[in-house]
């Protein structure tokens, strides 16, 4: 029992820093990174699952998600990582433009209706 | 399906079949020569006797559609189908040589769907649906010379029609809801009024106020409620003459007929109706005044129908603010009706063949003829005019005391100003005439608006008889109505010489005149001005009245550019992250 | 083999395959994968129909595996008519693509034939589409889990088909949340496992989860998929994507992809939870109710201040999602009151309107952005005044784009008619004064922003812009899903009553 808290705890406390890094960093490949870890942390929890089966064996059910979560976080961070270098090539740096510290270019901007004004 | 059944969903189904092929290509060339006969089975119906109490229900359209006929739907079929009926002859000669002939019959039968449909409309969503295709239609036939005047009209007239709309859409869903569905009118209609009376136990109890305020304000704005007026006497002048004579004669009249379906008949609302008949009395004086200083044979006629739409507005309102005269009141103002629908079609067909009269052509047995149903308007004695006017007085004599005294000279008043504008009428249409080198164009014109006339003048006469309940036939009999209707014809008459006696006196009054739609204008001049340039602006308005208005404008734009800031915060990663874990506690709190 | 096993398998191996062929080059694969998408979606969604409509909810264990470790296929009312939705948008939207990638020409959307947006879009398309049904008839939350992260990937993959750096970053964007918003709905899954050792739908439904560990996990899921459904205010990624994605694209993202988390929070709430919220989750409802009404507040007034289309229509597209989420706080049955009964204290017009305007959202929404496609593909500019006049060139399309706005806006006879009609009725019978206001300001504020995109096209311009001509096939695709979005508006029993199989409690 007490290895399956820790397992919770840990799992919870790396969602958590994934979630962090998420939301505070403004380099792309850090945010991806958190989403990642999120992901890691949740896996934990779930294999932290307290075992369902008679006899007390290991419920496979939670590690066959495992597995199958892990192909499919696989598959989204390739794919976001692809995005993420078409990004910095596109516009010169691997940021989100309100993330930094530009002006956003956006036709429905202040700017455009200040600009209407005039 | 009996015959009578089959024939009452022929009403707005064969019109309505003949639009939707519209875009067939063969059978839109042969819509023009089409359209007189898709009114076919309405007439038929309305002829038929004993046709009452034909009913039907289409359960598979929508959440099923009720269509059914009851005496005053008849009455209002008899009308609406003749009118359409000699309209659609008219308007094939008329725009024998348009080249958007085509389009403009596609608009024409789809307004007649929803016209006559709505006649025939049993529940409250089926009469609406065909109330919102007529008002949309009939925008194509306003605006449909595409002048700059036709199209400013049809601006004002699709504002003030989406304002209608919203207000009846409101109040039918108030209804709705009461009844805890889409309720039949009659007997089920009353019930559900009854509950909105009452207390505020029952669902919408208490709204009874609401629900009948925006029932007459909805179909007020067809039916040219001052006011809510403001289009009429923009649209009616600039449609084609064919269309003309359908908004004034039937198609503010579908108004009336809302009126007189939806709203209470046995629960008494007095300040409603005393605010509806102090109005209508106002409208029938208003109309006359603008409607004398206008300059448009076709003007005068619009303002002519606000004028008269106020005696129907007196009657509706008689009932609201005292049911027992009700019965009464409501054959009044389904005569009103007829009598004026076919009056005035008639009159403004009359303008169309007067403009295409050949230089040869009898131009005075012609003004004659056009004259008699300007007469028969004007309430000239052995004239159905002079009958309605004499059930509207019977109606006041009803309600007694104040209302009698007050209105009575009133109503006398009111009616000698209807002569005047016939009078004006007359002369406008006299300057119109002639000229033209084509002889045949009137006479294919003169086919249906005789029709209409001869059929108006007969029918305005002992019609009613025949299609308004029993008790309208306490009508006064036309004895009566010769000497009282002597009185208004004889009063203009000498208003009229006072007038053209002493010219020099009068000068300034006679060259007096309102702009075609009156409040509009205003309105279009006070939204110019706010946008004029400054200068121009600080002559007529003063200085910081500019300052305000611009500051307005300035604030709604600083307004929207806080929006989209506030907008662009919303991508930034911390916020969004607090927003998604303080909503997944919020969320998971407030389960618990 | 029984008749719910083929179809439904159909339904997801179908667009699977055509995805897969596509991969093909050459236009005839494209085309033939299109075909067996499009066709196996449509007979799946009308067999599936038939046996619903006939024999009630049906099921489907894939490969004879059951819960907990097998996928189980699961049809009720909810789901044909979602996939029947997605099979018709789908179709036309599909047959649209294949004209406007065909010899569109655009350098800004790199859309030319051989261009990268040309090849990739089909098979992204139909992968996006294999996972909307799947979404649709997953019977456990783990299927839904693994659908749904497919679906969050090929949705981005289409917004990053353009190649401007505006595109590339509005996909960014778009990945990034729809990744954290599927992280937060995995961890309600891992939750809910820990609890009651299920993941089937019916299971869970069947054990009643009431309590602090079920509470959070349906706070983390609906929130997770909230962003996904760019509820307000987790809206922001969306006008961007939605408006930089080619034309087609723009139509599925706002058409379809963000029904399906939303049908999932549907799912979740009525049938999963079901009654355990009715007396306790009330507030829980209130604050879903009030994020739909800020949404179209906020998303209206925002789409009249766009000086863009395809944003106006994004815009509005936020301003829409918001009516789908007002449906929740008129659910429970007010105590008393009168209107139908529904089963689980549930009223059957509320639920009934909500669902009938994602589904006629859906249609007028597709045929709003394959309009707007036509026309900015027509004059190469997106913005407003550039498409003045346009409605003399492009009257069929000008038409569509009305039409969808009538709908829109809930003006009879149309489908948002009917539910906006449900969904009012469903407020006025429960004295609920307030949401039935917001859902008629909203209905106003919609009137005013389609109509300032038709003042636009019905201008009369002195100076034509240059134009080019439009493939037909671009025109009446979107004219035939205006139609059926109006269309809707007159045969609403036969849905409402094919919604009312398995109704509020399918199982």
């Amino acid at each position: 029992m007490s290895t399956d808290l820790i397992y919770l705890v840990t799992g919870a406390g790396v969602s958590m820093l994934g979630f962090r890094g998420f939301v505070t960093r403004a380099h792309l490949f850090w945010k991806i990174l958190g989403i990642n870890l999120m992901g890691s942390g949740i896996f934990l929890i779930l294999i932290a699952a307290p075992p369902r089966l008679p006899g007390g064996e290991a419920d496979p059910v939670p590690q066959a998600m495992v597995l199958t979560g892990i192909v499919v976080a696989l598959s989204a961070t390739a794919l976001a990582l692809g995005v993420a270098l078409r990004v910095a090539v596109r516009t010169g740096r691997p940021y989100l433009e309100e993330e930094a510290g530009d002006p956003v270019d956006h036709p429905t901007a202040a700017s455009e209706i200040r600009r209407e004004m005039e | 399906m009996s015959t009578l059944e089959f024939v009452l969903l022929l009403t707005p189904g064969l019109p309505g079949l003949l639009a939707v092929t519209w875009p067939l290509r063969r059978l839109r060339r042969a819509l023009p020569r089409l359209a007189a006969l898709a009114p076919l089975p309405a007439l038929a119906l309305a002829l038929t006797p004993g046709a009452e109490g034909t009913a039907l229900v289409l359960p598979a359209v929508f959440t099923g559609v009720h269509l059914a006929l009851d005496a005053v739907g008849r009455a209002f079929l008899l009308l609406t189908a003749a009118l359409w009926t000699a309209a659609a002859w008219y308007a094939e000669r008329y725009h024998a040589q348009d080249a958007r002939r085509e389009a403009f019959f596609g608009f024409f039968l789809l307004t007649m769907a929803g016209n006559l449909g709505l006649v025939v409309a049993a529940d409250i969503l089926a009469f609406y649906l065909c109330f919102a295709t007529m008002t949309f239609a009939a925008y194509g036939l306003v605006v449909h010379t595409r002048t700059g005047e036709a199209l400013r009209a049809g601006r004002v007239y699709i504002v003030m029609a989406i304002i209608g709309e919203m207000g009846l859409l409101s109040g039918l869903f108030i209804l709705g809801v009461a009844s805890g569905g889409v309720p039949l009118f009659g007997l089920e209609l009353e019930a559900t009024w009854l509950l909105l009376g009452g207390g505020t136990e029952a669902v919408g109890g208490g709204m009874g106020g609401v629900a009948v305020l925006l029932l007459v304000l909805g179909f007020g704005v067809k039916a040219g409620l001052t006011p809510l007026h403001l289009w009429l006497p923009l649209a009616h002048p600039v449609a084609p003459t064919a269309a003309s004579a359908l908004l004034s004669g039937v198609m503010i009249k579908a108004g009336v007929l809302g009126w007189l379906r939806y709203l209470p008949t046995e629960s008494a609302y007095p300040l409603l109706g005393t605010a509806l008949m102090v109005i209508g009395v106002g409208a029938a004086f208003y109309g006359v005044v603008a409607g004398l200083a206008q300059g448009d044979a076709k003007t005068v006629l619009a303002y002519s129908s606000i004028s008269q739409m106020g005696y129907v507005a007196l009657g509706v309102g008689a009932i609201l603010l005292d049911p027992g005269v009700a019965v009464l009141a409501l054959a009044g103002v389904v005569f009103y009706v007829l009598h004026h629908g076919m009056a005035k079609g008639a009159l403004f067909l009359s303008v169309g063949v007067a403009e295409r009269l050949g230089t040869s052509q009898p131009k005075w047995s012609f003004l004659f003829i056009a004259a008699l149903p300007a007469l028969a308007l004007a309430g000239a004695p052995f004239t159905g005019g002079a009958r309605a006017k004499a059930v509207v007085k019977a109606v006041i004599e009803e309600l007694g005391g104040t209302w009698y005294a007050v209105l009575d000279p009133l109503l006398l008043l009111a009616a000698a100003g209807t002569t005047l504008l016939m009078a004006r009428f007359l002369v406008l249409l006299e300057r119109r005439m002639g000229g033209h080198t084509d002889e045949g164009g009137a006479l294919g014109l003169a086919v249906p608006w005789l029709a209409v006339s001869a059929v108006g003048l007969a029918a305005s006469l002992w019609l009613p008889l025949a299609y308004v309940p029993p008790e309208a036939l306490v009508l006064p009999p036309l004895r009566v109505g010769l000497a009282e209707a002597a009185g208004p014809v004889l009063l203009a008459g000498a208003l009229a010489w006072l007038v053209w006696s002493a010219p020099e006196r009068l000068g300034a009054l006679t060259r007096f005149r309102v702009p075609a739609g009156d409040l509009v204008v205003l309105f279009e001049w006070a939204w110019s001005r706010t946008r004029r340039l400054p200068q121009e602006a600080f002559l007529s308005f003063g200085e910081d009245m500019v300052e305000k208005v611009r500051n307005v404008q300035r604030e709604s734009h600083e307004y929207a550019a806080w929006l989209a800031e506030r907008d662009l915060y919303l991508m930034r990663g911390p916020l969004l992250g607090a927003l998604l874990l303080a909503f997944t506690l919020l969320v998971g709190a407030l389960l618990l | 083999m029984t008749d719910v096993a083929l179809w439904s398998t159909a339904a997801v191996a179908g667009p699977l395959l055509g995805a897969i062929l596509t991969l093909v080059r050459g236009r005839l694969f494209t085309q033939l994968g299109l075909a067996v998408a499009a066709a196996s979606s449509l007979l799946a969604g009308l067999g599936l129909t038939r046996i619903v409509a006939l024999e009630g909810p049906g099921r489907h264990l894939l490969g004879g595996w059951g819960a907990p470790l097998g996928i189980e296929l699961l049809a009720d009312g909810l789901a044909v008519i979602m996939l029947l939705t997605t099979a018709g948008v789908g179709s036309a939207v599909s047959l649209y693509a294949t004209a406007y990638f065909g010899d569109v020409d655009d350098p800004g959307m790199d859309v030319a034939p051989g261009g990268r947006a040309a090849r990739f879009f089909t098979p992204v398309w139909l992968l996006l589409w294999t996972s909307l049904n799947g979404v649709f008839l997953s019977g456990d939350l783990f299927n839904l889990y693994v659908n749904l992260e497919i679906l969050g990937l090929s949705a981005a993959a289409v917004v990053t088909l353009a190649v401007t750096a505006k595109a590339t970053l509005a996909g960014m964007r778009y990945l990034l949340v729809s990744l954290v918003g599927s992280m937060l709905f995995l961890l309600g899954v891992a939750l809910l496992y820990t609890a009651y050792g299920t993941l089937s739908l019916e299971g869970l439904a069947a054990a009643g989860p009431t309590g602090v560990v079920p509470a959070v996990a349906l706070g983390a899921m609906t929130v997770g998929l909230a962003a996904k459904t760019a509820l307000f205010p987790l809206h922001a990624w969306l006008p961007p994507a939605h408006s930089a994605a080619p034309a087609p694209g723009s139509a599925l993202l706002s058409a379809l992809v963000v029904k399906a988390s939303f049908y999932i929070i549907v799912r979740l709430w009525l049938h999963v939870y079901g009654v355990g919220l009715v007396g306790a989750g009330e507030g829980a409802l209130l604050f879903l109710g009030a994020l739909g009404a800020g949404a179209v507040v906020w998303g209206s007034l925002l789409a009249l201040r766009q000086l863009s289309l395809k944003r106006l229509i994004a815009y509005s597209t936020v301003a829409q999602i918001g009516y789908l989420f007002i449906m929740f706080p008129l659910l429970p049955e007010v105590a008393g009151g009168v209107a139908q009964e529904g089963e689980m204290g549930w009223r059957v017009d509320a639920w009934g309107g909500g669902i009938y305007h994602a589904v006629s959202h859906a249609f007028a929404k597709a045929a709003m952005f394959l309009a707007a496609g036509t026309m900015t593909y027509a004059v190469a500019d997106d913005s407003l005044p550039s498409i003045s006049g346009i409605a003399h060139r492009l009257p069929m399309s000008f038409l569509a784009f009305g039409l969808g706005g009538l709908s829109l806006a809930g003006l009879p006879p149309s489908g948002g008619f009917v539910a906006k009609w449900l969904m009012l009725s469903a407020a006025l019978a429960t004295d609920r004064w307030l949401w039935a206001g917001i859902i008629a300001l909203g209905g106003l504020l919609t009137i005013a922003y389609v109509l300032l995109v038709m003042r636009y096209a019905l201008e009369v311009r002195e100076t034509p812009t240059a134009f080019r001509s439009v493939p037909r096939r671009m025109e009446w695709t979107a004219m035939a899903l205006a139609l059926t979005a109006v269309a809707l508006g007159f045969r609403a029993v036969e849905i409402l009553d094919l919604l009312d199989v398995g109704g509020a409690a399918p199982w």
